[in-house]
Protein backbone atom coordinates (compact mmCIF):
# COMPACT_ATOMS: atom_id res chain seq x y z
CA UNK A 1 0.00 0.00 0.00
CA UNK A 2 1.37 3.33 -0.98
CA UNK A 3 1.40 6.50 1.06
CA UNK A 4 -1.40 7.93 -1.04
CA UNK A 5 -3.68 5.02 -0.32
CA UNK A 6 -3.06 5.27 3.42
CA UNK A 7 -3.66 9.03 3.24
CA UNK A 8 -6.93 8.41 1.35
CA UNK A 9 -8.11 5.91 3.94
CA UNK A 10 -7.31 8.28 6.82
CA UNK A 11 -8.98 11.22 5.06
CA UNK A 12 -12.10 9.23 4.19
CA UNK A 13 -12.30 7.89 7.75
CA UNK A 14 -12.15 11.43 9.13
CA UNK A 15 -14.74 12.73 6.66
CA UNK A 16 -16.92 9.67 7.25
CA UNK A 17 -16.69 10.23 11.00
CA UNK A 18 -17.64 13.87 10.60
CA UNK A 19 -20.61 12.94 8.44
CA UNK A 20 -21.66 10.33 10.97
CA UNK A 21 -21.46 12.90 13.77
CA UNK A 22 -23.50 15.31 11.69
CA UNK A 23 -26.11 12.64 11.06
CA UNK A 24 -26.27 11.78 14.75
CA UNK A 25 -26.56 15.44 15.68
CA UNK A 26 -29.30 15.91 13.10
CA UNK A 27 -31.14 12.93 14.50
CA UNK A 28 -30.82 14.21 18.07
CA UNK A 29 -32.01 17.66 17.02
CA UNK A 30 -34.94 16.15 15.17
CA UNK A 31 -35.98 14.15 18.22
CA UNK A 32 -35.71 17.18 20.52
CA UNK A 33 -37.56 19.43 18.11
CA UNK A 34 -40.28 16.87 17.73
CA UNK A 35 -40.63 16.61 21.51
CA UNK A 36 -40.87 20.39 21.84
CA UNK A 37 -43.47 20.68 19.11
CA UNK A 38 -45.46 17.81 20.54
CA UNK A 39 -45.33 19.45 23.95
CA UNK A 40 -46.54 22.74 22.51
CA UNK A 41 -49.30 20.97 20.61
CA UNK A 42 -50.38 19.13 23.76
CA UNK A 43 -50.50 22.44 25.63
CA UNK A 44 -52.59 24.12 22.97
CA UNK A 45 -54.95 21.14 22.73
CA UNK A 46 -55.24 21.01 26.51
CA UNK A 47 -55.97 24.72 26.72
CA UNK A 48 -58.66 24.53 24.07
CA UNK A 49 -60.31 21.55 25.78
CA UNK A 50 -60.18 23.24 29.17
CA UNK A 51 -61.45 26.60 27.95
CA UNK A 52 -64.25 24.86 26.09
CA UNK A 53 -65.54 23.32 29.31
CA UNK A 54 -64.97 26.37 31.50
CA UNK A 55 -66.50 28.76 29.01
CA UNK A 56 -69.52 26.54 28.51
CA UNK A 57 -70.10 26.31 32.27
CA UNK A 58 -69.52 30.01 32.91
CA UNK A 59 -71.81 31.09 30.12
CA UNK A 60 -74.65 29.26 31.81
CA UNK A 61 -74.13 30.72 35.25
CA UNK A 62 -77.60 31.41 36.61
CA UNK A 63 -79.40 29.54 33.85
CA UNK A 64 -82.19 27.13 34.74
CA UNK A 65 -84.81 25.67 32.47
CA UNK A 66 -87.31 26.56 35.17
CA UNK A 67 -86.23 30.16 35.58
CA UNK A 68 -88.16 30.66 38.81
CA UNK A 69 -85.69 28.40 40.61
CA UNK A 70 -82.80 30.86 40.28
CA UNK A 71 -84.56 34.11 40.86
CA UNK A 72 -83.38 36.80 41.05
CA UNK A 73 -80.44 35.70 38.85
CA UNK A 74 -77.84 37.56 40.87
CA UNK A 75 -78.01 34.82 43.52
CA UNK A 76 -76.38 32.49 40.98
CA UNK A 77 -72.84 32.97 42.26
CA UNK A 78 -72.66 31.40 45.68
CA UNK A 79 -68.98 31.83 46.39
CA UNK A 80 -66.26 33.76 44.57
CA UNK A 81 -62.56 33.91 45.22
CA UNK A 82 -59.44 34.67 43.20
CA UNK A 83 -58.96 31.06 42.13
CA UNK A 84 -62.23 29.36 42.94
CA UNK A 85 -65.89 29.91 42.21
CA UNK A 86 -69.14 28.15 43.08
CA UNK A 87 -72.28 28.91 41.15
CA UNK A 88 -75.78 27.70 40.39
CA UNK A 89 -76.68 26.42 36.95
CA UNK A 90 -78.73 23.76 35.23
CA UNK A 91 -76.88 20.79 33.79
CA UNK A 92 -78.98 18.92 31.23
CA UNK A 93 -79.73 15.28 31.88
CA UNK A 94 -79.34 14.45 28.20
CA UNK A 95 -76.99 16.15 25.72
CA UNK A 96 -79.88 17.15 23.46
CA UNK A 97 -81.72 18.96 26.23
CA UNK A 98 -81.12 22.53 27.44
CA UNK A 99 -81.55 21.57 31.07
CA UNK A 100 -83.70 19.48 33.34
CA UNK A 101 -85.14 22.27 35.48
CA UNK A 102 -83.23 21.11 38.55
CA UNK A 103 -80.71 23.54 40.02
CA UNK A 104 -77.15 22.21 40.05
CA UNK A 105 -74.06 23.58 41.72
CA UNK A 106 -70.66 23.70 40.06
CA UNK A 107 -67.56 24.44 42.07
CA UNK A 108 -64.22 25.17 40.37
CA UNK A 109 -61.04 25.31 42.41
CA UNK A 110 -57.35 24.61 42.02
CA UNK A 111 -55.45 22.00 44.00
CA UNK A 112 -52.05 22.34 45.55
CA UNK A 113 -48.79 22.62 43.64
CA UNK A 114 -45.88 20.21 43.85
CA UNK A 115 -47.44 17.23 42.11
CA UNK A 116 -44.96 17.49 39.26
CA UNK A 117 -41.32 17.76 40.39
CA UNK A 118 -40.30 19.08 36.94
CA UNK A 119 -42.69 22.01 37.12
CA UNK A 120 -43.49 23.05 40.65
CA UNK A 121 -46.01 25.67 39.51
CA UNK A 122 -48.33 23.08 38.04
CA UNK A 123 -51.56 22.33 39.91
CA UNK A 124 -54.71 20.37 39.15
CA UNK A 125 -57.96 22.15 38.37
CA UNK A 126 -61.03 20.58 39.92
CA UNK A 127 -64.67 20.74 38.90
CA UNK A 128 -67.15 19.53 41.48
CA UNK A 129 -70.79 19.07 40.52
CA UNK A 130 -73.40 19.02 43.31
CA UNK A 131 -70.80 18.19 45.93
CA UNK A 132 -69.88 14.89 44.30
CA UNK A 133 -66.33 13.60 43.95
CA UNK A 134 -64.01 16.18 42.40
CA UNK A 135 -63.16 15.71 38.74
CA UNK A 136 -59.69 17.04 38.20
CA UNK A 137 -57.68 17.89 35.12
CA UNK A 138 -53.95 17.86 35.22
CA UNK A 139 -53.26 19.57 31.93
CA UNK A 140 -50.45 21.73 33.24
CA UNK A 141 -52.55 24.51 34.71
CA UNK A 142 -50.31 26.97 36.52
CA UNK A 143 -52.82 29.77 36.86
CA UNK A 144 -56.57 29.88 37.18
CA UNK A 145 -57.24 33.44 38.19
CA UNK A 146 -60.61 35.13 38.42
CA UNK A 147 -61.49 38.78 38.77
CA UNK A 148 -64.94 40.15 39.37
CA UNK A 149 -66.62 43.41 38.46
CA UNK A 150 -69.82 44.99 39.67
CA UNK A 151 -72.50 46.64 37.55
CA UNK A 152 -70.57 49.90 37.55
CA UNK A 153 -67.54 48.13 36.08
CA UNK A 154 -65.55 48.49 39.29
CA UNK A 155 -63.30 45.68 40.48
CA UNK A 156 -64.59 43.80 43.49
CA UNK A 157 -61.84 43.23 46.01
CA UNK A 158 -61.20 40.02 47.87
CA UNK A 159 -62.61 38.61 50.02
CA UNK A 160 -65.94 39.03 48.29
CA UNK A 161 -68.51 38.97 51.05
CA UNK A 162 -71.48 39.64 48.80
CA UNK A 163 -71.28 37.63 45.54
CA UNK A 164 -74.64 39.03 44.45
CA UNK A 165 -72.79 42.20 43.43
CA UNK A 166 -70.90 40.35 40.70
CA UNK A 167 -71.95 41.49 37.26
CA UNK A 168 -69.04 40.46 35.10
CA UNK A 169 -66.00 38.31 35.56
CA UNK A 170 -62.63 37.81 33.97
CA UNK A 171 -60.98 34.44 33.58
CA UNK A 172 -57.23 33.96 33.19
CA UNK A 173 -55.90 30.49 32.54
CA UNK A 174 -52.25 29.62 31.99
CA UNK A 175 -50.87 26.25 31.05
CA UNK A 176 -47.22 25.28 31.09
CA UNK A 177 -45.33 22.31 29.73
CA UNK A 178 -44.72 19.51 32.24
CA UNK A 179 -40.96 19.90 31.89
CA UNK A 180 -38.66 22.75 30.80
CA UNK A 181 -37.54 22.71 27.20
CA UNK A 182 -35.41 24.89 24.98
CA UNK A 183 -37.51 27.34 23.07
CA UNK A 184 -36.63 27.13 19.42
CA UNK A 185 -37.75 28.19 15.99
CA UNK A 186 -39.91 31.29 16.29
CA UNK A 187 -38.82 31.83 19.87
CA UNK A 188 -35.32 32.83 20.91
CA UNK A 189 -32.97 30.13 19.66
CA UNK A 190 -30.37 30.94 22.28
CA UNK A 191 -32.78 30.85 25.20
CA UNK A 192 -32.08 28.63 28.15
CA UNK A 193 -34.46 25.83 28.96
CA UNK A 194 -37.70 27.10 30.36
CA UNK A 195 -41.32 26.13 30.61
CA UNK A 196 -43.41 26.48 27.51
CA UNK A 197 -46.41 28.58 28.29
CA UNK A 198 -49.75 29.22 26.65
CA UNK A 199 -52.48 31.23 28.23
CA UNK A 200 -56.02 32.31 27.76
CA UNK A 201 -57.48 35.55 28.93
CA UNK A 202 -61.20 35.82 28.65
CA UNK A 203 -61.94 39.37 29.59
CA UNK A 204 -65.23 40.30 31.12
CA UNK A 205 -67.17 37.20 30.40
CA UNK A 206 -70.58 38.62 31.15
CA UNK A 207 -72.98 35.78 31.61
CA UNK A 208 -76.27 36.67 30.00
CA UNK A 209 -78.11 35.42 33.06
CA UNK A 210 -76.13 37.69 35.35
CA UNK A 211 -77.49 40.68 33.48
CA UNK A 212 -81.12 39.78 34.00
CA UNK A 213 -82.00 41.90 36.95
CA UNK B 1 -8.89 9.23 -5.37
CA UNK B 2 -10.14 8.17 -8.76
CA UNK B 3 -12.84 9.88 -10.82
CA UNK B 4 -15.42 7.26 -9.84
CA UNK B 5 -14.76 7.74 -6.15
CA UNK B 6 -14.94 11.51 -6.55
CA UNK B 7 -18.31 11.26 -8.25
CA UNK B 8 -19.57 8.88 -5.56
CA UNK B 9 -18.40 11.28 -2.86
CA UNK B 10 -20.11 14.23 -4.53
CA UNK B 11 -23.34 12.25 -4.94
CA UNK B 12 -23.22 11.21 -1.27
CA UNK B 13 -22.67 14.78 -0.11
CA UNK B 14 -25.50 16.05 -2.32
CA UNK B 15 -27.82 13.35 -0.97
CA UNK B 16 -26.90 14.15 2.60
CA UNK B 17 -27.29 17.87 1.99
CA UNK B 18 -30.70 17.38 0.43
CA UNK B 19 -31.74 15.26 3.36
CA UNK B 20 -30.58 17.85 5.89
CA UNK B 21 -32.36 20.67 4.06
CA UNK B 22 -35.51 18.59 3.79
CA UNK B 23 -35.55 17.76 7.50
CA UNK B 24 -34.89 21.39 8.35
CA UNK B 25 -37.71 22.55 6.09
CA UNK B 26 -40.13 20.06 7.63
CA UNK B 27 -39.40 21.25 11.14
CA UNK B 28 -39.59 24.89 10.16
CA UNK B 29 -42.99 24.31 8.59
CA UNK B 30 -44.08 22.40 11.68
CA UNK B 31 -42.99 25.34 13.82
CA UNK B 32 -44.83 27.84 11.64
CA UNK B 33 -48.05 25.82 11.86
CA UNK B 34 -47.79 25.68 15.64
CA UNK B 35 -47.06 29.38 15.77
CA UNK B 36 -50.11 30.10 13.63
CA UNK B 37 -52.35 27.99 15.87
CA UNK B 38 -50.99 29.73 18.96
CA UNK B 39 -51.65 33.12 17.37
CA UNK B 40 -55.10 31.84 16.43
CA UNK B 41 -55.80 30.90 20.05
CA UNK B 42 -54.94 34.38 21.24
CA UNK B 43 -56.90 35.89 18.40
CA UNK B 44 -60.02 33.95 19.40
CA UNK B 45 -59.48 34.96 23.02
CA UNK B 46 -59.20 38.64 22.09
CA UNK B 47 -62.19 38.54 19.75
CA UNK B 48 -64.49 36.76 22.21
CA UNK B 49 -63.37 39.10 24.97
CA UNK B 50 -64.59 42.04 22.95
CA UNK B 51 -67.84 40.28 22.04
CA UNK B 52 -68.46 39.38 25.67
CA UNK B 53 -67.71 42.92 26.74
CA UNK B 54 -70.06 44.38 24.14
CA UNK B 55 -72.94 42.06 24.85
CA UNK B 56 -72.86 43.14 28.47
CA UNK B 57 -73.95 46.62 27.36
CA UNK B 58 -77.37 48.01 26.57
CA UNK B 59 -78.86 47.41 23.13
CA UNK B 60 -78.98 51.10 22.33
CA UNK B 61 -78.26 54.41 24.00
CA UNK B 62 -82.00 54.83 24.42
CA UNK B 63 -82.20 51.51 26.31
CA UNK B 64 -80.32 53.16 29.16
CA UNK B 65 -83.24 55.41 29.90
CA UNK B 66 -86.15 53.31 28.72
CA UNK B 67 -87.27 50.39 26.61
CA UNK B 68 -87.43 51.40 22.95
CA UNK B 69 -90.71 50.51 21.32
CA UNK B 70 -90.41 52.33 17.98
CA UNK B 71 -87.47 52.24 15.62
CA UNK B 72 -87.06 56.00 15.54
CA UNK B 73 -86.00 55.90 19.18
CA UNK B 74 -82.85 53.98 18.18
CA UNK B 75 -79.55 55.51 17.16
CA UNK B 76 -79.59 56.40 13.45
CA UNK B 77 -77.48 54.13 11.29
CA UNK B 78 -75.08 56.95 10.45
CA UNK B 79 -74.46 57.72 14.11
CA UNK B 80 -73.52 54.23 15.30
CA UNK B 81 -70.48 54.56 17.52
CA UNK B 82 -69.57 56.15 20.82
CA UNK B 83 -71.34 59.34 21.72
CA UNK B 84 -69.23 62.51 21.44
CA UNK B 85 -66.80 62.87 24.34
CA UNK B 86 -67.57 59.33 25.52
CA UNK B 87 -64.38 57.53 26.55
CA UNK B 88 -63.67 53.85 25.95
CA UNK B 89 -64.05 53.04 29.65
CA UNK B 90 -67.48 54.63 29.67
CA UNK B 91 -68.97 52.93 26.65
CA UNK B 92 -72.44 51.91 27.68
CA UNK B 93 -74.23 50.56 24.66
CA UNK B 94 -73.66 47.92 22.01
CA UNK B 95 -73.11 50.19 19.03
CA UNK B 96 -70.35 52.14 20.80
CA UNK B 97 -68.03 49.46 19.44
CA UNK B 98 -68.55 50.61 15.88
CA UNK B 99 -65.23 51.60 14.30
CA UNK B 100 -63.26 50.46 17.34
CA UNK B 101 -59.55 50.05 16.63
CA UNK B 102 -56.94 48.93 19.10
CA UNK B 103 -53.66 47.07 19.31
CA UNK B 104 -52.88 44.38 21.84
CA UNK B 105 -49.33 43.21 22.43
CA UNK B 106 -48.94 39.70 23.78
CA UNK B 107 -45.36 39.10 24.92
CA UNK B 108 -43.57 36.19 23.19
CA UNK B 109 -46.48 35.69 20.81
CA UNK B 110 -47.45 38.56 18.55
CA UNK B 111 -48.90 42.02 18.22
CA UNK B 112 -52.60 41.91 17.44
CA UNK B 113 -54.61 44.51 15.58
CA UNK B 114 -58.27 44.47 16.47
CA UNK B 115 -61.08 46.36 14.86
CA UNK B 116 -64.86 46.14 14.92
CA UNK B 117 -67.96 47.29 13.12
CA UNK B 118 -71.58 47.48 14.24
CA UNK B 119 -74.48 47.75 11.86
CA UNK B 120 -78.19 47.11 11.64
CA UNK B 121 -79.15 43.85 9.99
CA UNK B 122 -82.31 42.33 8.60
CA UNK B 123 -84.24 40.66 11.42
CA UNK B 124 -85.19 37.69 9.29
CA UNK B 125 -81.80 37.26 7.67
CA UNK B 126 -78.95 38.64 9.77
CA UNK B 127 -76.49 38.25 6.90
CA UNK B 128 -78.16 41.14 5.11
CA UNK B 129 -76.94 44.56 6.27
CA UNK B 130 -79.52 47.34 6.39
CA UNK B 131 -78.83 51.03 6.08
CA UNK B 132 -81.87 51.81 8.16
CA UNK B 133 -82.78 51.05 11.77
CA UNK B 134 -83.93 47.53 12.69
CA UNK B 135 -84.38 45.63 15.96
CA UNK B 136 -81.16 43.73 15.43
CA UNK B 137 -77.56 44.88 15.48
CA UNK B 138 -74.57 42.91 14.36
CA UNK B 139 -71.12 43.37 15.82
CA UNK B 140 -68.27 41.98 13.76
CA UNK B 141 -64.83 41.79 15.31
CA UNK B 142 -61.69 41.34 13.26
CA UNK B 143 -58.35 40.30 14.74
CA UNK B 144 -55.12 40.09 12.84
CA UNK B 145 -51.75 39.19 14.27
CA UNK B 146 -48.70 40.87 12.84
CA UNK B 147 -47.32 37.44 11.92
CA UNK B 148 -50.56 35.65 11.22
CA UNK B 149 -51.46 34.50 7.76
CA UNK B 150 -55.12 35.37 7.99
CA UNK B 151 -57.61 37.68 9.68
CA UNK B 152 -59.93 36.21 12.26
CA UNK B 153 -63.54 37.34 12.07
CA UNK B 154 -66.25 36.74 14.66
CA UNK B 155 -69.76 38.16 14.81
CA UNK B 156 -72.45 38.55 17.39
CA UNK B 157 -76.10 39.46 16.92
CA UNK B 158 -77.86 41.55 19.51
CA UNK B 159 -81.62 41.94 19.48
CA UNK B 160 -83.75 44.31 21.43
CA UNK B 161 -85.35 42.28 24.20
CA UNK B 162 -86.38 42.61 27.79
CA UNK B 163 -86.48 40.16 30.63
CA UNK B 164 -89.78 39.91 32.47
Amino acid sequence: MGTNVIFDIITSTVIGGMLLLMALRLNAQAIETNAIYQDNLNLQTGLVALVDIVENDFRKIGYCKDWTKISPPNIAIVYADSNSIKFLTDIPSSPTDFGDGIVDTIYYYTGSTGGNPNNLKEKPLYRVVNGNAATGWNLGVTRFALRYYDALNDTLHFPITDPTLIYELEVNISLESPAPLTKISYHDTTAAKEDFKVYWKQIRLASRNLRNR
Amino acid sequence: MGTGQTILTIVAIVLLGTNVVSVNRTFTQHGIVLQQTEIGLFGVSLATSLLEEARGKAFDHYSLIGFPTVLTQLTPQDSLGPEPSELRANWDDFDDYNNLRDTVKVPDVDTFYRWATVCYVDTTNPNILRNYRTWMKKLTVYVRGQNSSDTLQMSYLFSNWSFR
